[in-house]
C-alpha cells in the first residue's frame, strides 16, 4: 500500500458503483485518500481514479463479503451506504479492508474507532428509518395515497417493507424529495424509482379525516400533564411538517405544502403518473 | 350527532387510560386485506403531554350506568354523552390506519345498559374490522367486568391484547370508590383470559388452523394516588399479577382529580407524577432486569425514594457487590449497574467478545458514565475514586445538581427543590411508554 493517500476514487453514486470501487481498491491494493461521487467533486491536485461501474465486480465483492465475512458484515455495509454524509464511502471501504484483514469478528468490534464509525452510520440510518415509519403521513386523493418526505438518509429501502405490508392493496407513493426518489406501490408491483421533479397536482385536500385526526389529537392530551420538552424529545420539530396534528403549532395558519385534490380527474392523473413511473 | 362530535367526546373520555402500546403481536399482512402488526409496536405521534399515540384510543360509549367516584364518565357526572355505532368506529379506524396515523384500535367502553350489551357492541365493531375489512392491524380491547364469559372468549379471538383494569390497588378502596365493581368481577375475566391463552398455546401446537386467542397477552391498569395504598403494596400486587396471571404489562396512572368528593384527594392536588415515574422504573426492574419486588422495596420504608431511582437505591444498599468489572461481569450483573440499560449491557457483551474494553471504548458504545463510573472497573481501573459509604455514594450521585449543575441525571432532581416545569418535563418523558 505504498501509494496510500495520493489518490481519489470517484464513482457514480450507486451502490454497484461503490462496490466496483471496492473491487478496484483491492485489485490495486490501494486505500484512496478520498472516495467521492463525480458530481460532488471539488477540483483537486490529487490524482483521480474514475471507477467504472461494473456489475460483475460488484457481485463478486458482495459475494466475497457475504461468504468470507458473513451476512452481518454485508448488512452493515449495505445499511451504512444509505447514510447520507461526507466520507461515508471511505469509512465503509476502510471497514471492509479491516474486516478482510481481521476476519468475521470485525463487525462486533464496535468499540474500535474504524468499526464504530460504520456502526454509528448504521445507527443513524436506522433511527431515521424508524422516524419515517412513525411520521410519514398519507393524503388520500380519490383512493390513491401520497406522501412527501425529506429524510436525512436514504431510507426508502428500509421503510418499503413496513408500508407494503400494511397497505398492500392500495396504490401509494412516497416521494423522497431530498434524494429524488419515490417508493411506488400498486397491488401488483412495488418499486423504488429515481424521480427528479415530481409534479403532483397541487389542489384540493383530504381534510375530512385529517380534521378528525387533529380533533382526536387535541382531545387526548391531558392538560395537567402538559410537557412540551418531552413531546419534542420523542417527536423532534423537524418532523412536524408532515403531521397534520401539529402543523398549526409550527406556524399558525399553516397550510401543508402538498395537498391533493379529491376530484376524479386529479386522482386519474396521479394514477397514470404512478403507472408511468412504474413502467419506466 | 355527527362523527366529529362523537370522536371528540369519546376520545376525551378515554384519555386517562395510560396504555397505548401496540407491541407484542406479530400479524402478517397475509392474514388480511389491510394491516400488519409489528412485535415491537410503533408510536405515530406524541400528545402535548408527551405520551405515545399508537392506537386510536376511544370508548365505544361513555353513557355509563355505574358510578365510580374517580371517573368522568360516571352516571352522576354532568358530561355530554355519545355512542359510536360499530360500523362508524370500524370505518374511522381503517381511514386513520391507511393514512399512517395509527397502528390500530384501543377500544374500551363505559357500561351501557348491561355489561353484556356493551360487550356485544364492542365485539360487533371488532368483527366488522377483522371480517369485513380484513384488518390485520393491532387491536387492544377492554373486557367489561361482569360480562358473560362467552363474550370475553369471543372478544379474545378478535383482539391482539385484552385488558381488565384493576382500577384500585385494594379491595377496600374498590369498595369505597367503585361501589359497582368487585374484586371478583375483575379477577374472574383475568383468570379466564389467562387460561384461554394457555389452552390456545397448546391447541396451536396441536392443530394448525387454531385461531389465535389474545396473542399479545393481557395487561391492566391501576390508579395511583386516589387511594391510600403504599408503593410496597402496589409493587407486590404488580409482581403477583405478573406471576399469577401472566400479565404482559401493568400500567400506573397518576390520579388527576376531576371531582370533589370527601373520599378523594382534593381538587387542587397535583397528579403524583414523580411517584408514577418511580413505579414505572421499579416495574421496569421487575420485567427486564431480573429484580424481585422484595429487593426493590422494604416494608419498613414502604414508599420508593423520591430522590434516587430504584435501581440506584438498590445499588447503594449493596455496595459490597460493586464495583463490577465490565470485561467479565455477566449480563445480569451489568444490568444492575446504575446507568447501564438493556441496550448498553447488550452492546458491552457484543463488543467485549472480540476485544478488551477500556473507558474510551465504553464511551464510543454510547454508555453514559455519569452514574456508572461509581460502580464499574474497566480492565481493573476505575475512572474515579469510588465513594465508600452509602451516604457518600448518594451524595456523589446527586452532587452535580446540588451545586446547581444540569446533568442528565440532575435535571430530574431539580423539581424536588423548586416546583418548576422542567423537572416534570423530564419525568413525564419517561412515564408514558418506555
Ligand atoms: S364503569 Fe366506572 S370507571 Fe368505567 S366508565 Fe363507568 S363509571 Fe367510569
Amino acid at each position: 500500500m505504498s501509494d496510500r493517500g495520493i489518490l481519489i476514487f470517484a464513482y457514480d453514486g450507486s451502490f454497484d458503483g461503490f462496490l466496483s470501487g471496492v473491487f478496484d481498491s483491492f485489485a490495486m491494493k490501494i486505500l484512496p485518500a478520498d472516495f467521492v461521487v463525480f458530481d460532488d467533486m471539488e477540483p483537486s491536485l490529487l490524482k483521480i481514479h474514475y471507477v467504472e461501474t461494473n456489475f460483475e465486480h460488484a457481485k463478486r465483492v458482495q459475494k466475497g463479503i457475504a461468504g468470507k465475512l458473513g451476512e452481518g458484515v454485508l448488512n452493515m455495509v449495505e445499511k451504512a451506504f444509505l447514510f447520507d454524509g461526507e466520507g461515508k464511502e471511505n469509512a465503509i471501504l476502510r471497514f471492509i479492508w479491516k474486516a478482510f484483514k481481521e476476519g468475521r469478528s470485525t463487525g462486533g468490534k464496535i468499540g474500535d474507532e474504524e468499526v464504530n464509525r460504520v456502526f454509528k452510520m448504521c445507527t443513524a440510518v436506522n433511527y431515521e428509518a424508524e422516524r419515517f415509519r412513525q411520521f410519514t403521513r398519507f393524503s388520500d386523493s380519490k383512493g390513491a395515497l401520497v406522501a412527501v418526505i425529506h429524510p436525512k438518509h436514504f431510507v426508502l429501502p428500509l421503510i418499503r417493507h413496513f408500508f407494503c405490508a400494511r397497505i398492500k392493496n392500495e396504490h401509494f407513493l412516497i416521494f423522497d424529495a431530498e434524494h429524488g426518489a419515490a417508493l411506488i406501490h400498486t397491488p401488483q408491483k412495488t418499486a423504488i424509482v429515481p424521480v427528479e421533479n415530481l409534479e403532483l397536482p397541487d389542489c384540493g385536500d383530504d381534510s375530512f379525516y385529517s380534521d378528525l385526526w387533529k380533533s382526536y389529537y387535541r382531545h387526548i392530551a391531558i392538560g395537567d400533564r402538559y410537557n412540551p420538552v418531552c413531546r419534542r424529545t420523542h417527536m423532534p420539530k423537524r418532523f412536524w411538517q408532515y403531521l397534520p396534528e401539529v402543523q398549526e403549532e409550527l406556524e399558525p395558519g399553516y397550510v401543508p405544502k402538498l395537498t391533493f385534490g379529491t376530484s376524479a380527474q386529479i386522482a386519474d392523473s396521479l394514477r397514470s403518473e404512478i403507472k408511468s413511473l412504474l413502467e419506466k | 350527532m355527527d362523527i366529529y362530535e362523537k370522536l371528540a367526546i369519546l376520545s376525551e373520555a378515554a384519555k386517562y387510560d395510560a396504555s397505548c402500546s401496540s407491541s407484542g403481536s406479530g400479524r402478517s399482512s397475509s392474514e388480511g386485506q389491510i394491516g400488519a402488526a409489528l412485535p415491537s409496536g410503533c408510536c405515530h405521534s406524541f400528545t402535548a403531554d408527551g405520551r405515545c399515540v399508537s392506537l386510536l384510543k376511544v370508548l365505544m360509549s361513555n353513557a355509563c350506568v355505574y358510578d365510580c367516584k374517580y371517573c368522568i364518565s360516571r352516571r352522576s357526572n354532568d358530561f355530554p354523552r355519545a355512542t359510536f355505532t360499530p360500523r362508524e368506529l370500524a370505518e374511522l379506524t381503517i381511514e386513520f390506519y391507511r393514512r399512517n396515523y395509527i397502528e390500530g384500535l384501543f377500544l374500551s367502553s363505559a357500561v351501557v345498559g348491561t355489561p353484556d350489551w356493551t360487550m356485544e357492541r364492542m365485539i360487533e365493531a371488532l368483527r366488522i374490522l377483522r371480517e369485513e375489512y380484513g384488518f390485520a392491524g393491532y387491536i387492544h380491547a377492554k373486557a367489561i367486568p361482569g360480562a358473560d364469559p362467552v363474550l370475553t372468549q369471543r372478544l379474545g379471538l378478535l383482539a391482539d391484547r385484552v385488558s381488565v383494569n384493576i382500577e384500585l390497588p385494594s379491595e377496600k378502596s374498590l369498595l369505597s370508590l367503585a361501589p359497582d365493581k368487585t374484586k371478583h368481577n375483575i379477577l374472574e375475566p383475568m383468570g379466564l383470559i389467562k387460561n384461554g391463552i394457555l389452552e390456545n398455546r397448546e391447541d396451536i401446537t396441536k392443530f394448525r388452523h387454531t385461531p389465535k386467542f389474545v396473542p399479545a397477552g393481557q395487561s391492566t391498569q391501576m390508579i395511583v394516588g386516589a387511594s391510600p395504598e403504599t408503593d410496597y403494596h402496589i409493587l407486590h400486587l404488580t409482581e403477583s399479577l405478573y406471576k399469577k396471571y401472566g400479565l404482559k404489562r401493568v400500567y400506573y396512572s397518576a390520579y388527576v382529580p376531576l371531582q370533589e368528593d370527601a373520599l378523594l384527594p382534593s381538587l387542587d392536588t397535583r397528579p403524583p407524577l414523580l411517584r408514577e415515574h418511580r413505579l414505572y422504573q421499579a416495574d421496569w426492574l421487575l420485567r427486564f432486569y431480573g429484580f424481585e419486588a422484595s429487593e426493590i422495596i422494604d416494608p419498613k420504608k414502604p414508599m420508593l425514594h423520591p430522590e434516587v431511582d430504584p435501581k440506584c437505591s438498590w445499588a447503594v444498599s449493596h455496595l459490597d457487590d460493586f464495583p463490577v468489572e465490565v470485561n467479565t461481569a455477566d449480563y445480569e450483573m451489568l444490568l444492575r449497574v446504575p446507568g447501564i440499560g438493556v441496550t448498553g449491557a447488550k452492546r458491552i457483551v457484543r463488543a467485549r467478545r472480540n476485544q478488551k474494553l477500556d473507558f474510551d471504548m465504553l464511551k464510543r458504545l454510547g454508555i453514559v458514565l455519569k452514574r456508572a463510573k461509581f460502580f464499574i472497573t474497566c480492565g481493573g481501573k476505575t475512572l474515579q475514586k469510588i465513594p465508600e459509604t452509602p451516604e457518600m455514594m448518594i451524595y456523589s450521585l446527586l452532587a452535580p445538581n446540588r451545586m446547581g449543575g444540569f446533568t442528565d441525571y440532575g435535571m430530574e432532581q431539580l423539581s424536588l427543590f423548586e416546583p418548576v416545569l422542567t423537572g416534570e418535563d423530564v419525568i413525564g418523558c419517561l412515564t408514558g411508554e418506555f
